[in-house]
This record gives structure tokens, sequence and C-alpha cells, in this order.
């Protein structure tokens, strides 16, 4: 296995794959999934604050409101010099609330000396102002070293172990971004990945690649070129969307374990067809009954319906995702998720390499 | 010194389908050898096996006295081809397609340059290639062709479905190639094209070679010995010349100043080549 010839053809057919219309459908179509799932599930979007405030950047209350912030409320916190200007922006709807901290604000409540601090919302109130003066005083508690007059425990249970529910616990909204990874996934495996390899025979370009280079080398090539779009998409997919994995090492393998097997089948469906036609026509008809099962992990289906999917690879590799995506275990056994998909892609690549050698001969 | 290509006994079988049925010849550093024959006769099929492309059922097959079935990656770099059909990256422009097989073989971008310049494609390296005309896909395939400056240099009907201007261009960068010393191996249907540039040439029937010498030796040996002779009567009188009675005619008619012009018909490689198929069919 010669690596600098591996780079070439990989270098090569990234870019004369986006000059491909038909695979560059193949790329698109699910990240403008992406946006559409931004338009029609606003509910679960991040709830986002604009508050500006005047006085000291340093101020453990300006920390506490970032900390409350976390990942659930978009804070965009903007500081200006006067409380003037604080009130002119909230006039003039460009922050949705804002305050004014004395200079000393921190030293003085520490020291029980009262200070002010000045709240600015619209008069008819807003969640980003509930939530500005929320903070605010729960920070100011906790600067005064004030103990909580109850304690409020937080009980933590193992809700939605079970495949069903699953998309209750996930939320709907990733629920559907997380299938219409897979579904991207599998576009590129079975949809654009054997387009690429198909052409190569169908214009005839494989004999001369075929010249320098060996089978092996440019299926690796080839399949190299399903991974970078693979991980491009998911990356610009989860960006769009705006829904970071909790569990990154385990998003990660899922996704890496279930684009390998797929583009193994699609490099093994490549080999099927002798033109890109062909392959642009059956593979649609293959993709469905390939990321179907994704969809259904999760829901409440037949046990027999049930068992006879966890065969499938977007199956299992949607209930590694899930987990990952979500961090905490949704599904429980997911070594024989892994153990399925790694079982995928040992048939996958053996046949191929099968194939291979009786082409070579 | 090894011959350029050496190959003993070659054999393919596709099922009982004997493709190529165990062919032997060798082809000299430099030499333009051409391989002929009708359409099936296997000839693609040999080209596929000694450029590493198609496994032998049996037989050897050498390359500059290194094994082309067992040994590949090795030959790889001593070879090139060009191909029957068209097989350019369309979506790629002329130069695009030529740095990318200088990047596979490791040899340097500006190469690419220079063989755009040797194919007259120089204003038009830029443009993509499904813009180009037949004549300038099949100069490119050339040009690619020798991105690594290949010893033996397979053409497989290099000038099939060309204008006849193109084909002589393209007939003159192969001859141009020659004279640099590049070992040709040529396969093509136009006799007149192997005549003209081919030094040897081996004709190919059924998977076997029914005949293999130079193209004066098979044409002297298959061609008809023939001479027109225009009389004064502007009659025309056909004679065999290895007939001695019909030589002793020629010889009355020039002794009574009766013959105006006389014309050798010399056989061409199509009448071998309708010979042997004949005789092969």
């Amino acid at each position: 296995m010669r690596l600098p010839i591996v780079a070439a053809i990989f270098r090569k057919d990234v870019v004369d794959a986006v000059r491909d219309s038909r695979v560059l459908v193949s790329l698109l179509t699910p990240l403008v999934l992406a946006i559409l799932y931004n338009t029609i599930f606003p509910e679960e979007r991040l709830f986002e604050a604009k508050i500006a405030y005047a006085g000291p950047e340093t101020s453990a209350l300006v920390r506490t409101l970032e900390q409350r912030a976390g990942q659930t409320v978009d804070l965009k916190l903007r500081q200006v010099s006067t409380a003037e200007e604080a009130r002119r922006l909230v006039e003039s709807q460009d922050v949705d609330a804002a305050f004014v901290l004395p200079p000393d604000v921190d030293d003085a409540v520490r020291s029980g000396r009262r200070p002010t601090i000045a709240l600015i919302q619209p008069s008819e109130g807003s969640s980003a102002a509930n939530f500005l003066s929320a903070s605010l005083e729960a920070g100011l508690r906790t600067l005064a070293g004030q103990q909580s007059i109850a304690t409020v425990q937080v009980e933590r249970v193992q809700a939605g172990s079970k495949d069903q529910g699953v998309m209750g616990e996930l939320g709907t909204r990733r629920y559907f971004v997380l299938a219409t990874v897979v579904m991207m996934l599998g576009m590129i495996a079975v949809l654009a990945v054997p387009i690429i390899l198909t052409e190569e025979a169908e214009k005839k370009t494989l004999d001369a690649l075929l010249l320098v280079a060996n089978y092996r080398e440019v299926i690796l090539g080839k399949a190299l070129v399903g991974v970078a779009y693979s991980a491009v998409s998911v990356a610009i997919m989860l960006g769009l969307t705006r829904l970071p994995p909790a569990d990154m090492v385990t998003f990660v393998a899922g996704t890496g374990l279930l684009s390998a097997s797929l583009i193994g089948l699609g490099l093994l469906l490549g080999g099927l067809f002798k033109t890109a036609a062909q392959v642009y026509t059956w593979s649609s008809v293959v993709l469905l009954p390939v990321i179907m099962p994704a969809f259904v992990a999760g829901l409440p289906v037949p046990d027999v319906v049930d068992l006879a999917l966890r065969l499938f690879p977007t199956f299992q590799g949607m209930r590694i995702m899930t987990n990952g995506l979500a961090g905490k275990t949704l599904f429980d056994d997911a070594w024989i998720s892994y153990a399925i998909l790694l079982v995928w892609i040992a048939i996958a690549y053996g046949l191929l390499a099968w194939r291979l050698s009786r082409r070579e001969s | 010194m090894a011959a350029a290509v050496e190959v003993q006994d070659l054999q393919k079988h596709y099922g009982a389908v004997r493709a190529v049925d165990g062919i032997s010849f060798s082809v000299a550093e430099g030499e333009v050898f051409g391989l002929l024959g009708h359409n099936g006769a296997g000839k693609t099929t040999t080209i596929r096996m000694l450029t590493g492309r198609a496994r032998p059922t049996a037989g050897r097959a050498m390359i500059a006295g290194i094994d082309a079935v067992t040994d590949r990656d090795r030959v790889k770099p001593l070879i090139n081809a060009v191909f029957e059909d068209v097989n350019l990256y369309d979506r790629f422009a002329g130069i695009e397609n030529l740095r990318f097989f200088a990047t596979l073989y490791g040899v340097k971008a500006s190469r690419a340059d220079e063989l755009l310049d040797l194919v007259g494609l120089r204003d038009a390296g830029k443009r993509k290639t499904k813009t180009y005309s037949s004549g300038m896909k099949q100069r490119l395939m050339i040009a690619r062709s020798l991105i690594n400056t290949p010893r033996v240099l397979f053409m497989d009907e290099p000038t099939r479905g060309l204008d006849p201007t193109s084909a002589r261009e393209v007939r003159a960068l192969v001859a141009q190639l020659a004279r640099g010393g590049t070992t040709i191996f040529l396969t093509t249907h136009y006799m007149e094209e192997a005549d003209e540039l081919c030094t040897r040439v081996a004709f190919l029937s059924q998977g076997k070679i029914v005949a293999l010498d130079t193209p004066r030796e098979l044409k002297l040996r298959y061609g008809q010995r023939t001479a027109v002779v225009l009389l004064r009567d502007r009659t025309e009188q056909t004679i065999r010349l290895d007939d001695p009675l019909e030589a002793a005619r020629l010889a009355d008619w020039m002794r009574a100043d009766q013959v105006l012009t006389v014309h050798s018909q010399e056989g061409t490689l199509e009448d071998v080549f309708v010979a042997l198929a004949g005789r092969s069919l």
C-alpha cells in the first residue's frame, strides 16, 4: 500500500465529487434538512438573553450570571459605560434587559452595606429580565455568604433507559437531527461513494489509474473521501443545529463505525453497477431500507421487528450515537451495538477484498 | 540486454473461451511493434495482461526483464498506455489531468506543462477536457501516457475514430516518440498505419499469432507479385511476375516498344490481413 498514491486519489476525488452535481446533492440535502429542523422545532432552541450592564467587569455577579446561563441560555452579555447607555439599549430593544452595578458592588455586599443594583427592563417584562432578576438574587446571596432557607434535594433517576420513549428523553429535535445524521451518512456511503467509484469504471479512467495504482489503493482513496465528507457533514450538521454531543468519544466512535460499515457497503454496491446513472437510480431504493432502522430505534415496535432491526448497522449506530449525544445511557448493552457494527465492517470489507482479488485475476 | 517485451506461451481463458491462446514474441528496445487482428482477436486482452490489468491463465510476460505478472509494482513505473477509448477526467482541465498523474507517478508538476507543449495543447490546458475535440483528447491521452517517461508505451487503437487530420497528427507524434527511442507496442485496425509506423507486426487471429515479421516481408510473402503494364494502344495488361511465360510477354512488348509504363502491384498489409483472416477463420 503506497500512501502517497492513496492521498493523491483522495485529493482528486474530493475535488471531483463536489464538481459532480449528483454527489453535491447528496452532500447538501441533509444540511438543508438541518436548517429546516431549526425552523420547525423552535421550542427546543436555546433561550437567548441579550443583557447589557454598566459596572465592573470583574464582579462576581457578572460571573454568576454566566455560570447560571450554562448551556441552557444563550447569554449575550454586553458591557456599557453608563446607566443612561444601558437604558437606551433597553428602550431601543437592542437588549432584553440591563443592570447597573456600583463600582465597589462586591465589597459592599460582603460588608453588608446594602448597595443598590438597578435592573432595567421593558415595561411588559421578558423572560430574559426574569432570568436576570433570579440570577442576580442568587448571586447576591452567594456573595453575602447566606445559606438557603431550605435545601432542595434533586434526585436524578435513570429514566428512559429502555428503548421505548427515547424520543421523549432525547427531545424531538435532537432525535430527528440524529436520524438525519444517519441519513446523511447513508447518502454519502450508499450514493456519493458508489457514484465516485462507478464513474471511474464507467469512464474507463480506472484503466489509467490502475496502470500506476492497484485496486486496494484506489478503493482506500475512495473510502477516505466518504469518511472525510461524513466527518465534515456531521460537524456542520451539529454546528448548524447547535447540538454538541455531551459524550464526544462515544458519539465519534458510533459515527465512525457506522460510517465505516456503510462505506464498505457502498463500495460493494459501486462494484455491482456499470454506470453512475444506475447507481443514482438504484441507490435511492437501497437507501431506504438501510437508513429506516435508525428512525425506528427507540420507538415502540413489536419484539420480532425490534429483534430483526437489531441486525442493521444503522439501528446499532443510532443507539451508540444517541448515548453519545445525550451523554448518558439511553440504550443499554452498548457492547452489542459495537460488536454488530464491527461484524458488519468485517463482512463488508471481507467481501470487498474477495471481489478485488477476483477482479485482479 | 533484456528485450523490452518478452512473451512466452501467454494464455488467457474466460471459461471455455480462449481469448489469448499461447502466444510468444519478443519486442526489442526502441522497436515499434504492431499487433494486428480483427475484433475479438485478443489484442486488447494481450495488452491488459502486459500492463498488469489482467492475470494470465498461463505463460510468462516480461517487461524489461521483470515479470509483469508476479512483479507488477516494479513494472508499473516502466510502462504506460494510450487506451482505445477516451478516458480523461472530463470535469478537470487538461493540465489538471496531467498534474494528477504526475502526482501519482511522483514526477514534477512541470512535466505536465512540458507535455502540453509537446502535444500542442498549451493554450487549451486550462480548459475542461469535456470541451476538447476528439483529436485534442487523443493528444492529451498521449501526453498523459508520457508523464512517467515510459520505456514501453502501449497504444491501443490510438487513431480510432479520429478525422484524417487528427489521425495524421497522432501518427506524427508516435513516429516522434519512436525516433526518441521509446519502445511502442501498437494495436490498430488501420493497416496503412501499421505499415507506416511499425518495424514489425504480428497478426493475431482467434487468440493465436498467425504471422509475425516486418511489414515488407509480410507483404512480399502474402501480397500478389504482379505488375500493370500500359501499352501504346492504351490498354492495360496485368502480368504475374512469378510466371516465366508472362515475363516473356513483357519482354516481347518491350522489344516492340509497346510499353508506356509499368507499375508493380506490391501487396498491402490489408491484403495480408485478408489472406490470413480468410485462412484462419
